[in-house]
């Protein structure tokens, strides 16, 4: 015993170049066939992290002949039935007894394989999941949205099946990423004993608010407590999790997100007024509302501004209206959703970038602004708050100061460049390098090394 | 008893989907392809047509047909640009004498709501057109959608007109007969000429509705009803599109109008123009119109400006009255009132199915950038002028 001892200490500073960590990362989205948010990030922390680790990914959905550079990758959907059943043989799934609520629809329906997504009850009251059938790995090849549909159940049968393939990985540790991969890594951990770390994107407070609770919530709680560390993106979420899931905060590692480099380029307004940009889904959560009313505030002390709220949501319709309401409608202008080309080229135009988030983990958009040259207004409550130290910070509910920041930024020429030379210093430290360096040093926290 | 027909045209400017990215860009906002198709198939489908028939039933009558045409400048511009045989066809019928065309706000605008100085600039510039076109000079107002308050017949009564007509809705017209010539408060020269809504809505609307309890209705039965009409005159009038476009060929409409009108002077009726109806009768009594009225299905303006995208559109351009013209550029001013015609607000009502755009919502949104493109050409026109002013100075 003394003498592993001593082997591990004597080994410690030569790990990195000893042996490289093994790593199983589960990921949702990924990139080219799902360009969220979430897999945009799953991508740099890969491509990132397959510098320095083994990384095998396992995904729902992936293209077999899509090739990435320096790690591999499987999607669910590529899977034969043959190979799960063998995989299968002999194991029981036991973690999901621990998720309080049911959400799956608890009607199971026969087919020519069986029952599948079969969910019973034991007398104690606990879930028993069936075995894995045609019909859940279906969930997977059909050509429905990832999120559409029974998304529990796609949960749960990706769980199921990330169990029984980790059997056959040689890994040290797993790294799963959002809820919805959060059960799959718990099953990895409790079929393998392998230490999981779990990477916490986004949660179910910033989505939903304060008292968001429920299955998602539930999970991620869950998922958390289960972890051996935590990866939030920012200290600003970690907060969250310490605070509102009650995560012991000393298995808290924040990693702010990095950006990839984007092909820069400045384009001529085609008009004379200085633009303010807001970008993203139309939720309560980016606070859309607020930059309604700071627009409105704005334009009350200088004419000299135009403002475009780009993409869409939920409140696409009633924002319209407001604007109106607000007699902003001819400076206030809605382009409805763009694609990337699109963002690039409003980006070449714009002056200034507002984010008014209610709660934004982390706001890499406001980074990728940055690297525009673009000064940016963005919330106290995003974790971008903390990388972007030269950026003009409000609360998002403070729109006189939000309002304050932009005028001063559009009348302000001194300050103007002050800000965005500050940010382009900000954002050479956010590349995915060294945010995998950093979580690379939560892998040997967990393991020990 | 005396009976006057009058029909009214007019076709939208639907504009493009003007997205922000256009913005400074360039200046063409409507859909000319788009307009020119739909002025093409309702030509074809109805103004031809009708104006055949018009015609016909002018010189089988030797003249004693006789009706009004309210023409829309707008219309009259695609014509133009597009169908240069509809002009042609309307000219034919002016040329039988039979025909009184009234003067509108050419852009069929809602500017006497907003701007009653535009509201009389754009009145004469229709009535310089119809001058120019067909050799007569209008003497009876027909405002957009039959917009009529105390305050818009006095503004007629100021243009010099005669005449003007309203849409007899019930709340107005209180215990007054809808078949006789009223005057607004204290405005004695211009005369209000009330249209029959009950018959007029009979032809538009209910000839083609089953559930109408005197479906199917016959041409004779019709003629008999205005025989048996009382007052000065009946006043008949509705959209020219009913003719082969709402009421297609299939429904018999053609057919319908070629019996009614000789039925209808086989019951010893006499066909007048509004003119002729202004001159020849006094007005018998007084109807006090303090909120404007319209001739939609609820009488009111709610169409155009209830919600809150229509009441911004229609302040931004109004807010823009002023600059546009100091910049004294006739191409401006022109694209400006064109972005003045009441469709654009009406596609922006939100129970409105009958729009060119996805929703009112697109409708507010092209337009407000195009309005946006608008205000930035303006104001580099503005500069331009001062920069230019400055320099002579020096």
């Amino acid at each position: 015993m003394v003498a592993r001892r001593n082997r591990v200490s004597l080994n410690e500073n030569k790990t990195y170049a000893m042996r490289r960590i093994k790593v199983l990362e589960l990921g949702w989205e990924f990139p080219p066939l799902i360009n969220g948010g979430l897999g945009v990030a799953c991508m740099g922390i890969s491509k990132a992290l397959a510098k320095k680790v083994d990384l095998s990914v396992i995904v729902p959905k992936a293209t077999p002949d899509y090739h990435y550079e320096g790690f591999s990758l499987v999607g669910i959907n590529n899977l034969k039935y043959r190979q799960v059943e063998t995989l299968e043989s002999g194991y029981m799934y036991e973690s999901f007894s621990a998720v309080g609520h049911a959400p799956v629809n608890l009607q199971p329906y026969a087919s020519a394989e069986g029952t599948p997504g079969q969910i019973t009850f034991t007398r104690e009251g606990k879930l028993l999941f069936s075995k894995v059938h045609q019909a859940d790995l279906e969930l997977f090849t059909a050509h429905e949205d990832l999120y559409s549909g029974d998304l529990a159940r796609k949960v749960i049968e990706f769980s199921k099946i990330c169990a029984v393939m980790a059997r056959t990985y040689d890994f040290d540790l797993v790294h799963a990423h959002d809820w919805m991969t959060y059960l799959a890594g718990v099953e990895v951990k409790k079929a393998t004993g392998k230490p999981l770390v779990v990477h916490l994107h986004a949660s179910q407070f910033d989505r939903a608010g304060a008292d968001a609770r429920g299955w998602i919530y539930d999970i991620e709680k869950y998922g958390m407590e289960q972890a051996d560390a935590v990866i939030p993106v920012s200290k600003y979420t970690g907060t969250v999790a310490a605070g509102h899931y009650g995560i012991n905060p000393d298995k808290i590692f924040p990693v702010h997100n990095g950006a990839d480099p984007v092909h820069v380029f400045h384009s001529k307004k085609k008009f004379p007024e200085k633009l303010v940009l807001f970008l993203g889904r139309l939720t309560a959560q980016k606070g859309p509302e607020f930059f309604l009313q700071i627009a409105a505030k704005v334009l009350e002390q200088t004419k000299n501004v135009r403002f475009v709220m780009a993409g869409t949501g939920e409140k696409l319709r009633q924002l319209i209206e407001t604007g109106a309401f607000h007699g902003v409608g001819d400076r206030f202008h809605f382009t409805g959703f763009l694609d990337k080309k699109k963002v690039n080229e409003l980006l070449s135009l714009t002056d200034v970038y507002c984010m008014p988030s209610v709660s934004e983990p982390f706001g890499l958009s406001a980074l990728e602004a940055a690297q525009f040259n673009i000064p940016a207004v963005i919330s106290k409550q995003s974790g971008v708050a903390e990388v972007m130290k030269g950026a003009l910070k409000a609360d998002f509910w403070d729109v006189n100061m939000m309002a304050k920041h932009i005028v001063d930024l559009v009348t302000d020429e001194k300050l103007y460049k002050k800000v965005a030379e500050q940010s382009a210093q900000d954002i050479k430290n956010s590349n995915w390098d060294t945010a995998a360096d950093k979580m690379i040093r939560v892998y040997h926290h967990v393991l020990g090394w | 008893m005396n009976i006057s027909l009058t029909f009214h045209a007019h076709q939208p400017n639907r504009l493009i989907a003007y997205d922000f990215f256009k913005i400074g860009e360039h200046a063409f906002y409507e859909d000319d392809m788009l307009n020119a198709q739909v002025l093409s198939q309702v030509t074809e489908r109805c103004y031809l047509p009708a104006n055949r028939l018009m015609r016909q039933l002018i010189e089988l009558s030797d003249g004693k047909f006789r009706f009004a045409l309210a023409l829309s400048g707008v219309i009259l511009e695609q014509a133009m640009h597009h169908r240069p045989d509809l002009l042609l066809s309307f000219r034919e019928l002016a040329d039988t004498g039979c025909v009184e065309f009234l003067a509108m706000p050419y852009y069929a605008s809602l500017a006497s709501l907003y701007s009653p100085g535009e509201f009389a600039e754009q009145v004469q510039e229709h009535i310089d057109l119809i001058e120019t076109l067909f050799g007569v000079r209008p003497t009876v107002l027909w405002n957009t959608g039959m917009l009529y308050s105390n305050a818009i017949a006095a503004q007629a009564l100021d243009m010099g007109m005669e005449g003007i007509m309203a849409d007899g809705n019930r709340q107005m017209m209180n215990n007054l007969h809808p078949n006789d010539l009223q005057c607004a408060p204290l405005i004695a020269n211009t005369k209000t000429i009330v249209r029959n809504r009950h018959l007029s809505n009979d032809l538009a609307n209910n000839r083609v509705d089953p559930s109408w309890t005197e479906y199917p209705l016959s041409p004779y039965t019709f003629a008999d009803w205005i025989t048996k009409q009382e007052g000065q005159v009946v006043n008949i009038s509705m959209d020219y599109e009913t003719l082969g476009e709402r009421q297609p060929d299939s429904t018999g409409v053609f057919e319908f109008w070629r019996t009614l009108i000789p039925a209808i002077l086989f019951g010893g009726n006499r066909f007048m123009t509004p003119g002729e109806i202004v001159r020849e009768f006094h007005s018998t009594g007084t109807i006090d119109c303090p909120q404007p009225t319209s001739c939609s299905t609820f009488g009111t303006t709610s169409q155009w400006n209830a919600n809150v995208m229509q009441q911004e559109a229609l302040k931004k351009i109004y807010d823009l009255e002023e600059p546009v013209k100091a910049s004294r550029d006739r191409n401006m001013i022109h694209v400006w009132r064109k972005l003045q015609s009441a469709d654009h607000f009406h596609y922006m009502e939100k129970s409105n199915g009958f729009t060119p755009y996805p929703s009112p919502y697109d409708a507010y949104i092209y337009y407000m950038n195009a309005l946006a493109d608008l205000q930035v050409r303006v104001k580099q026109e503005a500069d331009m002028i001062r920069a230019m002013e400055s320099k002579n100075l020096a």
